[in-house]
């Protein structure tokens, strides 16, 4: 028996789930469990309950109306809500996921194995918060939001307002993480994640993810990115990319150099070259979204 | 404590006593005697306790046998038998794709997994679906003809 005992308590809602970890503050919530149980088995984590949310309702994946007047990831003012116990194996091949968010399906298809996606969860992904983790930094690339239930109602923040460090966000101790809301991908959207693991499906030493819109022109109008494995959390990329392909109509040798100096300024710090790597992949990132921009131009 | 579990386990149902804590991975074990699934790391990275929930790949150290109530859980078990082996086990045996067999159970279930969803796979598929199966003996190379001959041998439209 490798896990220290515990009670295991099936929530039937978010507020049920809430209610035990008010009254509990040693009670942990289960998702899919694909990092936890690791955590329960090495005795790293010694919950006294564990809430699981399986049946809590949190399996929605649908367009909605978009919160914001002008979002500033999109052209499209609709959103892509995906609840918290989404399965990975479902953003990765779930049609909607690559015709709405491309960037979840392309990123989604590099968290663990098929094996571990078929159970592990959007949700648990973000909230777990590990540094070299895919999914949070795809959130903060596209300006996503967070929505949380805790005992004073139902809160939203900004995706990059929820990492708070090594394995740690703000989300408050009874809070539950519900779903994350992504921008809709617009007509000139393109998106490409790129890591490097030294063994296939490993960690990643560092993973970077770029969304790009292109105009009815050709010319870059938005650009988001993010990385993984810099640091404590995702480390925010979109400004450093946009001062550097702002307006640009093609990947050009030229403006690859450039966005890979950005960025791995932008990293610098982290150890083992890993802030050139991060360059690296940001530039093979953007030549990756910018080409699948144009096809979905030409496309469309 | 414990509570009661009821499930289906290779098409009959099953049922067990067991603490919360225990993983499914311990419950087919040693509750069911069901010991080929193995146990290798338990801590979900070597793919050895490797079984189907409902149809789909798991590890079954990673989840605990009280989620597993209700649902439909298949292991090695199930697939073949002596004198009759299925398809991909008869391929890793003659593509060398098992020496000592403890990572073989995981595997055999992760291709049929792999195979039930692309019919004709090309070996990257094959290495990426075997990524998250550590083997110890064969080098992997046995591994991914096996699954390549299986799938070949099987034809389309299978
Ligand atoms: S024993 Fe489950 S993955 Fe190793
Ligand atoms: S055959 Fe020995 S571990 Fe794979």
């Amino acid at each position: 028996m490798k896990p220290a005992p515990f009670a295991w308590h099936p929530a039937g809602s978010v507020e049920e789930a809430v209610s035990v970890l008010s009254a509990d503050e040693d009670a942990k919530l289960l998702a899919g469990g694909q990092s936890l149980l690791p955590l329960l088995s090495l005795r790293l984590a010694r919950p006294t309950t564990l809430v699981d949310l399986e049946d809590a309702g949190l399996g929605v994946l649908e367009i909605a109306d978009g919160d914001r007047a002008q979002p500033a990831a999109s052209g499209d003012s609709r959103v892509l809500v995906a609840g918290a116990m989404v399965r990975q194996r479902r953003l990765e091949l779930d049609p909607l996921v690559a015709a709405t968010v491309p960037l979840l399906a392309d990123a989604a298809r590099h968290v663990g194995f098929p094996a571990t996606r078929n159970r592990g969860t959007l949700g648990g992904s973000l909230a777990h918060a590990d540094p070299v983790a895919e999914l949070p930094a795809v959130a903060v690339a596209l300006d996503a939001t967070v929505v949380a239930t805790g005992p004073r109602g139902e809160r939203r923040l900004a995706a990059s307002a929820l990492a708070d460090g090594f394995f740690a966000t703000t989300l408050e101790p009874a809070e539950v993480l519900t779903a994350v809301r992504f921008p809709a991908a617009g007509p000139g959207h393109g998106a490409a994640w790129c890591e490097w693991s030294p063994r296939l499906h490993d960690f990643p030493d560092a993973g970077v993810g770029v969304a790009v819109e292109l105009d009815g022109t050709g010319a870059l109008r938005w650009v988001g990115a993010a990385a993984c494995g810099i640091g404590g959390g995702p480390l925010p990329l979109g400004d450093e990319l946009a001062a550097t392909a702002a307006g640009a109509t093609e990947a050009t040798p030229g403006l690859l150099r450039a966005a890979a100096g950005a960025v791995t300024a932008a990293a610098r710090g982290a150890g083992d070259g890993r802030d050139e790597l991060c360059g690296l992949l940001a530039a093979r990132a953007l030549a990756q979204a910018f080409r699948r921009a144009q096809d979905r131009q030409v496309a469309s | 404590m414990s509570r009661p579990v009821r499930l289906t386990v290779n098409g009959a149902p099953a049922s067990f006593d067991v603490e919360d804590r225990t993983t499914l991975l311990d419950a087919l074990r040693d509750e069911l005697g069901l010991t080929g699934t193995h146990a290798g790391c338990e801590q979900g990275a070597c793919g050895a306790c490797s079984v189907l929930l409902d149809g789909e790949i798991v590890r079954s150290c990673l989840l605990l046998a009280v989620q597993a109530g209700g649902r439909t859980v298949t292991t090695i078990e199930a697939v073949g038998s002596p004198g009759r082996l299925h398809p991909v086990q008869e391929a890793l045996r003659r593509h060398h794709g098992l020496q000592c067999g403890y990572c073989t159970p995981g595997v055999v279930l992760t291709a049929i997994d792999l195979l039930e969803r692309v019919a004709d796979p090309d070996e990257e598929e094959v290495r990426e679906a075997l990524a998250g199966n550590l083997c110890r003996c064969t080098g992997y190379a046995g591994l991914v003809d096996a699954v390549l001959a299986a799938a070949r041998d099987a034809g389309p439209g299978r």
